[in-house]
């Protein structure tokens, strides 16, 4: 077996510990982050003081609001979690340059070689938190071994700060834990037969595995992933993300509303702010993805793509894709539109005084005075009004 | 000179916004003398509307605006022929909504009015009918100038209508948010095509003068028209199902055989005061034409062997000898007349229940024998209640399900609060809910919306026959499921004279059927003692007389509630009289007047109201009966017997309400005169309207006493074929599980689900019983019948042979294992082995073997078991819940069984949820009543209000309580007060937390 150090950092109860920042009054407060507002909506995260209440993730936002009154219920806010992953993963990369996030709060670290440079793999990782905790405030662990699935199970069922298990030991290890840390349990038939044949821990599963034909049956195309998984074998490496290039714009509207005249009008100001950038850019979209964000936590989306760039024409395919989305009465808090695949965009000269040209003209000059006085020095009646009713 | 002929009430399903009552005060407002009621595609509320007419001395016009995707007419009625023919053109636009309304007006247009805008459709209709009964209708939103020139074109007359949807002008938001709910789509959405223009408001007559100024001939032949319609409507005659003289002769003959017949069978002889009873009741039945009625009820009531007939017809010997009712109307003082009285116009109908898994086939005996032309079942109307009403606004307003249920599960279902806004501002209940301004917009705009119709459903039971064609007494129409249906509701069913059966599953009837059943299964059927249905006498039976006396009548019909056992154990008075005495009065406004009760049966003195009311006497000088309100106001006011069914009725029924204050005054005025004093009349009154909404008349209250002792008597004697019965027929007042306690507190054994033993459903057997297979969670009903099946070509000896004999999905065969079905033949199997062997085997395609050996030795633990259970069952049966914990706790906390001997002392209690029951107080706080259950026995709790406002959450969503209580007593009876309540299984968290710091 090849020897690796590959790090796992969590940042336990991340999305808790993010609200508290944004806002210091929940400090003490019991707060849970639901996945919706919707009664369905279940708790993905909890702080300490929400637990004692009673409650307990995965329980049902209806149960919740009957449980606790006091509990401070919060919609997972996913561009909030996101900038503070970009920020701690630009943190991590003067540690190593190759790092997979996982998820909103996990991160793999390849330290690999490291140990020349940095020294002790232990102090290492504590000097990781130690930069998390003074650039974000965000308190984390981390999981040392081999591989990946070792690392970021003793993330999960370890509280100290650094844990290491050691090459050799990772069987024995898993043996007194939940079969449930083991990524393949997740699988439905697997997790479904476990349940049935009561088995407690993943030490029973590496004692049924020396019935390999048994297991075969009983654990189908899994059975292998089990009996690897068990003994905590993992060769998958560390892989760096690979990013795109995007512009996003997210209007969140002041007050809830299915007002239509309203959210188009809201609809119609993203839109130009989108085409006001391609149009410095001198760009065009071939995609476009608008989202509706509803107030009870259900979103929606079409995707589409653009033609051209002026105001007239990029305001009529957002208006377009907002209608074919908006299928709910249900009222709106926010709209998100998302563009990419970009490539150069020329506009040939027209020499008629068509639609179109005209439409060109008025965007061009527009974009004038936006330049000179800002986005907001001239905007559409329509769309100040909603603004100002709002 | 202006009559309105175009009105469309809520009866327009969520489209008319005006109630009847509404309607008919502002015609008298505007001393409009005449009005026609034209609700779109039917007579919907056409009875209630000449009751309404009638009351204020409106003459009521019937018609309708029909309307299709592409056509919409206008029809009144002429004559009753015309009202026959309005009937049948309705029930064929119900029958196809797409089908050219001409085509249909063409074969039914004799004894009609028709009115169009529509070109081309007068144009149609002028081919065959006459100009003297077709004309133009000029209606706000139609130019004046076009309908003259049409009018010259086609040589017609113009009449105006108002074509009213609402009330005022500014109510036209409130027919647009009903659009919005009806179509599904928000305020902003809504297309014009959907909805009326403002202009639709119900104006007076110098009010259309003003929108049509230059049609005033128009105007007045809208009068010269409504007096050529029919207007005096009478629904005195009833509706029998046969009408020639010839069947009603042969009818009357066969009546008088099978009552006779029938009275040798009941009472072994017949002497001269059954003789002159029969005969008696015989002769008002011949007279009044009821016979052929009987004759069929008869028929129907055969088709099974437990059935009871309730309502008045328990006051009959004919239907008592006819077996459509159970109870003796000799014995128990019966009085015929409360059923048929010679004065009475109307005919009352028969109601009888029957074993609910038997009611649909009896249901389809009915319509197979009298054919779907004479045949059809009652309608529920199902109106815009404060919930209903509140749940679609708030979606028009685009509020999440979460929001809105946040309102909604504090309404009660029948709630018809005015001023919601205000109510749930200030009602302790809301305390918790955010409202917010979108919220208090719904409100407002629900409160105008409610008690619009908005669907129709089926009534449980409600069933029509007619003589001839059931089309032309009332439209008819298909629901989705194709069942025939009336348009109207039991209501006005009975109060169109057409005379209904009801025809209603029972569960109690098929629990008295499979105990009796596996009665005679068991040993019985080897001491060759039979039991029949008919043959029980419960009434006489000391220990089922015990039983009711200790309040043990859980899973007995009609007397298992909380508040019904109390009373019965309070009472301790359990003969059949006083058990119909208690069936009659636990209604939800007659509390104050079960106490007073319990205080004269125990010895307190009273006395008459006064000496005139002395038929007060056998109920302890309270009111419990309807006749007794009947025969009260007769007394005391002078009113006439069909006066008097009158007020009882108008308080008994929810849509006659409105007139609840009239005969008030009305009782109170001749009362007066007759020289009663204000005091007694005041204190009769409010016995009377404690009846308002929910009442009994005696004969309805002896059958089900009756029904209640059968079950009592089958509880008292077979204990668990009788709860087997009652977990298997589901439905009870309680769960499962809770029976499943009772049980245990008889002594009775149960026994987990055995794949050998087990039937489908539950089986009492002496002291014990083993649960069926259906009580196992996602067990398929054919894997069900797949081993009861084979199990008929013998026992299973083993697993093995189990495996190899029956092959099953992998689901069904784990949720068989982990109900624990095969230990009786895997006795030396750990439940692990068993699951191994058992998905290894299941998991296999073709030809499967078995596996050989087994990597687990150990059995489950007590607490895996707990968890199996649960999963399995939704309960836990090895073990009682609350008796994991107890170990952990303090000897402090008492036993349930002991909390007699700590009355007026506050002491700490384990408890298992059972049930409750949320009431408001006098001064309109709400408290609960509850039900919990330790390993020892039930008992009953009250939680104040200041108590349910702190922990009255609690309950809705834990299952386990630690109380402390004080121990109240009532007539020997204990309840315990409620002063804290915690959750069980947070106390022993905080216990066990607390140790290992």
């Amino acid at each position: 077996m090849i020897e690796r150090d590959v790090f796992h950092l969590r940042l336990k109860n991340m999305e808790i510990q993010a609200e508290r920042l944004l806002d210091s009054r929940l400090s003490t407060r019991p707060i849970a982050i639901i996945s919706s507002p919707h009664q369905n909506g279940t708790i993905l995260s909890l702080s300490n003081e929400a637990k004692e209440e009673g409650l307990v993730i995965g329980m049902k936002v209806s149960l919740v609001r009957k449980m606790s009154q006091g509990t401070q219920l919060l919609t997972y806010n996913h561009s909030l979690y996101e900038r503070i992953n970009h920020y701690v993963f630009q943190s991590l990369s003067s540690f190593t340059p190759v790092i997979e996030p996982r998820g909103i709060n996990e991160f793999f670290l390849d330290m690999n070689g490291m140990q020349a440079i940095k020294g002790d793999v232990q102090n290492t990782g504590l000097s990781i938190i130690e930069k998390i905790q003074k650039k974000t405030s965000l308190s984390g662990v981390i999981g040392i071994s081999n591989n990946k699935l070792i690392s970021r199970i003793v993330t999960a069922v370890v509280s100290d700060p650094i844990h290491a298990v050691r090459i050799g030991q990772e069987s024995r290890f898993l043996s007194p834990l939940s079969p449930s840390v083991l990524p393949v349990t997740q699988e439905k038939d697997i997790h479904r037969m476990l349940k049935f044949l009561l088995i407690n821990s993943v030490g029973q599963i590496q004692s049924m595995m020396r019935y390999l034909d048994d297991c075969h049956i009983l654990f189908g195309v899994h059975s292998n992933s089990l009996d690897k998984e068990s003994r905590g074998y993992d060769i998958t490496p560390v892989r760096p993300p690979q990013r795109k290039d995007h512009i996003m714009e997210q209007i969140i509207i002041p007050y809830d509303t299915n007002d239509e005249s309203i959210v188009l009008s809201m609809v119609k100001d993203i839109s130009e702010k989108i085409a006001f950038q391609l149009r410095q850019r001198k760009q065009i979209a071939n995609r476009v993805r608008l989202e509706i964000h509803y107030a009870d936590g259900h979103r929606s989306h079409r995707v589409g793509s653009f033609n051209s760039i002026d105001d007239c024409h990029v305001t009529k395919i957002c208006k377009n894709l907002f209608q074919s989305a908006n299928k709910r009465r249900n009222r709106i808090r926010s709209i998100l539109l998302d563009i990419w695949e970009f490539c150069s965009y020329v506009e040939q000269i027209n020499l008629f005084n068509t639609k179109r040209s005209r439409a060109i003209s008025i965007s061009a000059a527009i974009d004038d005075i936006r330049s000179k006085y800002g986005f907001k020095s001239i905007q559409n009646a329509d769309v100040l009004q909603a603004l100002i009713s709002n | 000179m202006f009559v309105h002929l175009n009105i469309h009430s809520v009866y327009s399903a969520m489209k008319g916004l005006i109630p009847l009552s509404e309607i008919i005060n502002q015609a008298k407002e505007y001393s409009m003398n005449t009005l026609a009621l034209t609700d779109i595609n039917g007579l919907w509320g056409f009875i209630r509307f000449v009751q309404h007419c009638k009351d204020s001395g409106i003459k009521p016009i019937a018609g309708t605006n029909l309307i299709t995707e592409k056509q919409e007419i206008l029809i009144l009625v002429e004559n009753q022929h015309g009202y026959d023919n309005l009937c049948r053109i309705i029930s064929a636009i119900h029958d196809n909504p797409k089908k050219n309304i001409t085509s249909i007006v063409k074969k039914y247009h004799s004894g009609l009015f028709i009115l169009s805008y529509d070109e081309s459709i007068l144009k149609v209709l002028q081919h065959f009918i006459p100009d003297t009964h077709l004309f133009i209708e000029l209606r706000p939103g139609v130019q004046e100038s076009t309908i003259h020139r049409l009018a010259n074109k086609l040589k017609l007359d113009v009449i105006a209508t108002g074509d009213v949807y609402f009330m005022k002008k500014i109510d036209h938001r409130f027919h647009m948010i009903l659009r919005a709910v009806d179509c599904n789509t928000t305020f902003e959405k809504l297309k014009k095509l959907e909805y009326k223009s403002e202009h639709h408001w119900f104006r007076n007559e110098k009010e259309m003068i003003r929108i049509f100024p230059n049609s005033l001939e128009a105007l007045n032949n809208s009068k010269y028209l409504a007096e050529r319609c029919k207007t005096d409507w009478s629904f005195i005659n009833t509706v029998f199902p046969g009408l020639s003289l010839k069947k009603t002769y042969h009818a009357n003959k066969q009546l008088k055989n099978e009552v006779y017949k029938g009275a040798r069978k009941r009472y072994g002889f017949i002497d001269g005061q059954i003789r002159s009873r029969i005969q008696y009741e015989l002769a008002v039945i011949n007279q009044k034409g009821f016979a052929p009625y009987f004759i069929i009820v008869k028929d129907i009531v055969d088709k099974s062997r437990a059935t009871i007939g309730r309502g008045s017809a328990a006051a009959s010997i004919v239907s008592y000898c006819l077996f459509i009712t159970q109870v003796d109307p000799l014995k128990y003082r019966l009085y015929f007349e409360r059923f048929i009285h010679p004065e009475r116009e109307d005919m009352p109908d028969i109601d009888i229940d029957f074993p609910w898994d038997e009611r649909d086939e009896i249901l389809n005996y009915v319509f197979n024998k009298y054919g779907k032309d004479r045949t059809a079942m009652v309608a529920n109307h199902v109106f815009l209640r404060p919930r209903s009403a509140i749940r679609e606004v708030g979606k028009v307003y685009g509020l999440s399900n979460e929001e809105i249920k946040s309102i909604t599960k504090r309404i009660g279902w029948h709630s018809s609060y005015q001023n919601m806004k205000y109510w749930i501002h200030n009602d302790p209940r809301f305390s918790n809910v955010e409202l917010d301004e979108t919220i208090d917009k719904v409100l407002k705009d629900s409160e105008k919306i409610i008690g619009v119709l908005h669907h129709l459903s089926v009534h449980p039971g409600g069933m029509i026959i007619v003589p001839d064609e059931i089309r032309k007494y009332v439209p008819v129409l298909r629901t989705p499921k194709g069942v025939q249906i009336v348009e109207w509701e039991k209501d006005q069913v009975e109060d169109s004279g057409l005379l209904k059966i009801d025809i209603l599953g029972n569960r109690s009837l098929s629990v008295v059927r499979d105990t009796i059943r596996h009665v005679n299964f068991n040993d019985y059927v080897l001491q060759k003692k039979y039991l029949n249905y008919h043959e029980i006498h419960s009434v006489t039976d000391e220990k089922t007389r015990e039983l009711i006396s200790r309040g043990k009548t859980m899973g007995v019909f009609y007397i298992e509630s909380p508040a019904s056992r109390q009373l019965l154990a309070k009472a301790g008075m359990v003969d059949f009289e006083h058990v119909v005495i208690y069936s009659s009065i636990i209604r939800p406004a007659a509390n104050r007047y079960i106490d007073l009760m319990l205080s004269r049966i125990h010895g307190g003195d009273w006395k008459l109201i006064h000496p005139d009311l002395h038929f007060l006497r056998e109920s302890y000088g309270i009111i419990v009966y309807e006749e007794q309100v009947s025969m009260t106001v007769m007394t005391m006011a002078g009113l006439s017997y069909s006066e008097a069914e009158a007020l009882r009725k108008s308080i008994n029924r929810s849509s006659m309400k409105h007139m609840i204050s009239s005969w008030e005054e009305r009782f109170t005025r001749k009362a007066l005169d007759r020289g009663y004093s204000k005091t007694i009349i005041s204190e009769v009154w409010s016995m009377i309207v404690s009846f308002v909404g929910y009442s009994f008349c005696k004969p309805h209250s002896a059958s089900y006493a009756m029904l209640s002792f059968t079950c009592a008597y089958l509880k008292a004697h077979f204990p668990a074929e009788f709860l087997a019965a009652v977990i298997s027929n589901q439905g009870g007042y309680y769960s499962s599980y809770a029976y499943m306690s009772e049980a245990r507190r008889f002594g009775i054994r149960i026994l987990h689900p055995d794949i050998n033993n087990s039937h489908h459903s539950w089986f009492g057997k002496k002291d014990q019983i083993q649960m069926g297979f259906m009580s196992i969670k996602k067990l398929q009903k054919k894997t069900i019948e797949l081993i009861i099946d084979e199990r008929k070509a013998g026992y299973f000896d083993s697993l093995n042979d189990f495996l190899f004999r029956v092959n099953l999905d992998l689901s069904d065969a784990m949720s068989l294992t982990n109900a624990g079905c095969f230990k009786s033949i895997a006795p030396k199997m750990s439940h692990q082995q068993v699951a191994y062997k058992i998905a290894g085997f299941y998991l296999q395609n073709g030809s499967r073997k078995l596996f050989s050996s087994s990597p687990f030795v150990n059995d489950i633990t007590e607490d895996e078991r707990y968890h199996l259970e649960l999963d399995s069952f939704g309960f836990p049966i090895s073990t009682h819940p609350i008796a994991r914990y107890r170990s952990m706790l303090s000897d402090r906390i008492k036993y349930a069984k002991d909390i007699h001997h700590y009355f007026k002392k506050s002491i700490y209690l384990l408890g298992m949820y059972i049930t409750k029951k949320e009431i408001m107080t006098r001064n309109s706080q709400p408290m609960e009543f509850l039900t919990l259950e330790d390993e020892t026995d039930i008992y009953e709790c009250v939680l104040f209000p200041k108590v349910f406002q702190e922990f009255g959450d609690l309950f809705q969503w834990e299952s386990s309580f630690i109380i402390r209580g004080i121990i109240e007593k009532s007539f020997g009876v204990c309840i315990v007060k409620i002063e804290k309540v915690a959750s069980l299984q947070k106390w022993v968290h905080r216990i066990n937390q607390a140790h290992a710091l």
